[in-house]
This record gives structure tokens, C-alpha cells and sequence, in this order.
């Protein structure tokens, strides 16, 4: 993978920490949900005896543990994403920070990263070769 | 024999636990980020990520509504007694 300046200019990590900040809502939804069930389960279980009962029980608590787990998947998501969009936006600030200095300083920086010093140069020349 | 009346009340809050989870929009968090790194190869990745996201919630949702049918299923039927219901809900599992 080679990354062109304009690339990683372009580059939007707030939408990598916004991203990771709704997963997290949506595993919050879930866990929520999750706790919900095992409220009505438990409510459930004060009057439903026998062995019904018992499977019921078992299966609800065999679903919320399956939600659980795609719970915590999505949070590690979510986590990474977040990670991601702060380590991402220091890798780009200074890409373009670099950039910036280089062009005020009259280099020219190709989109390939190639910088070209052939205005530095002439500029160069032009004040003090007379001098040299 | 099993008690309709609370089977009933079972699978209505397995039926809505399931249908509050269908609504939930798991692929708008992915959408959302697909195209935030030019050039990357993190847009296959994402789209990837989504369709396992997306598959593993409503899973689970289909998963709450089998349970919820079981249960609504046997409520329905007077005679059913209670090693059928759990027998129905152990055949749940069978063959995945």
C-alpha cells in the first residue's frame, strides 16, 4: 500500500471515534436488552415452577449469554475504532503539518511525498548568486 | 400440563426483546466510517466487520424470536405438556 499527501489529507478520523462511539451505544443497547430479559425472566420465575420452568430459565439465560458475547466483540470494535481514529489523527496532522512547513519554505511537495527543491533554488540563486 | 397463561407472557417478552433488537441499526456505525481512509484497504475490512456485526445481532434476534414461536406455539395447544415444551426447546439446538 503506497499512501499519496492528498490520501492521507483526506483522511477522517472523527469518523472512526464517532463510529466507535456508536457501537459503544449499541452494545449499551444490548446490554440493556439483556438485563431486560433476564428481569422478566427472573419475574417469571417468582409463579412458573417445574421443568418448563427450568428450560425456560436455561434458555433465556444461554441467549443472553450468546448476547453478551456479541456484546463484548462489539465493544472490542468499537474500542479499536477509537484507538484507531486518535493514533490516525496525529499520523495525519503531522503529514500535513510537514507539508505545510515544506511549501512555506519553497519546496515542493509532490503528491507522491517526492519533495522538489527546484523553487528553493532558484530563489536561492536569484538573491545570492551574484554573491557566491 | 404446562400453564398457557404463562407461556404466553414468555413469549411476548422474548417476541419484543426480538423485535426492539431487529430496529436496532447495526450497520449505520459502519456506514458511517467506511470511506474514512482513502487509499487504506479499510474499506473491505469495515464492510467486512459490518456483514459479521450485522449477521451476529440478528442472530441473536432470530434466535429470541425461535424461542418466543416455541413458546407461543405451545401455549396455543392445551394439551401440551410440559416434557414437550422442554423437548421442543432442546430440538432448538439440534443440527446447529
Amino acid at each position: 500500500m503506497t499512501l499519496t499527501v492528498s490520501e492521507v489529507s483526506s483522511w477522517k478520523p472523527a469518523l472512526l471515534i464517532n463510529a466507535g462511539r456508536h457501537l459503544h451505544q449499541l452494545v449499551s443497547a444490548l446490554d440493556s436488552q439483556r438485563a431486560g430479559i433476564l428481569q422478566e425472566q427472573n419475574a417469571l420465575a417468582d409463579t412458573w415452577h417445574g421443568e418448563a420452568a427450568i428450560a425456560a430459565a436455561e434458555r433465556v439465560v444461554g441467549e443472553c449469554s450468546l448476547v453478551s458475547s456479541v456484546a463484548e466483540v462489539i465493544q472490542s470494535l468499537a474500542d479499536e475504532f477509537t484507538g484507531a481514529g486518535g493514533v490516525v489523527n496525529g499520523f495525519r496532522t503531522r503529514v500535513v503539518e510537514v507539508v505545510a512547513d515544506a511549501t512555506t519554505r519553497c519546496f515542493d511537495v509532490e503528491n507522491s511525498g517526492m519533495v522538489n527543491a527546484d523553487k528553493m533554488i532558484a530563489l536561492f540563486c536569484c538573491n545570492y548568486g551574484p554573491s557566491l | 400440563m404446562v400453564d398457557t397463561e404463562i407461556l404466553c407472557m414468555f413469549a411476548e417478552y422474548l417476541g419484543n426483546a426480538s423485535a426492539a433488537r431487529e430496529i436496532q441499526n447495526v450497520l449505520a456505525p459502519f456506514a458511517e466510517v467506511e470511506c474514512a481512509l482513502p487509499g487504506t484497504g479499510f474499506q473491505a475490512t469495515v464492510a467486512a466487520a459490518s456483514g459479521a456485526a450485522a449477521t451476529a445481532v440478528l442472530g441473536l434476534s432470530g434466535r429470541m424470536e425461535a424461542v418466543a414461536q416455541v413458546a407461543s406455539g405451545v401455549a396455543g395447544t392445551y394439551d401440551t405438556t410440559e416434557e414437550d415444551f422442554v423437548s421442543k426447546l432442546q430440538s432448538m439446538d439440534t443440527g446447529r
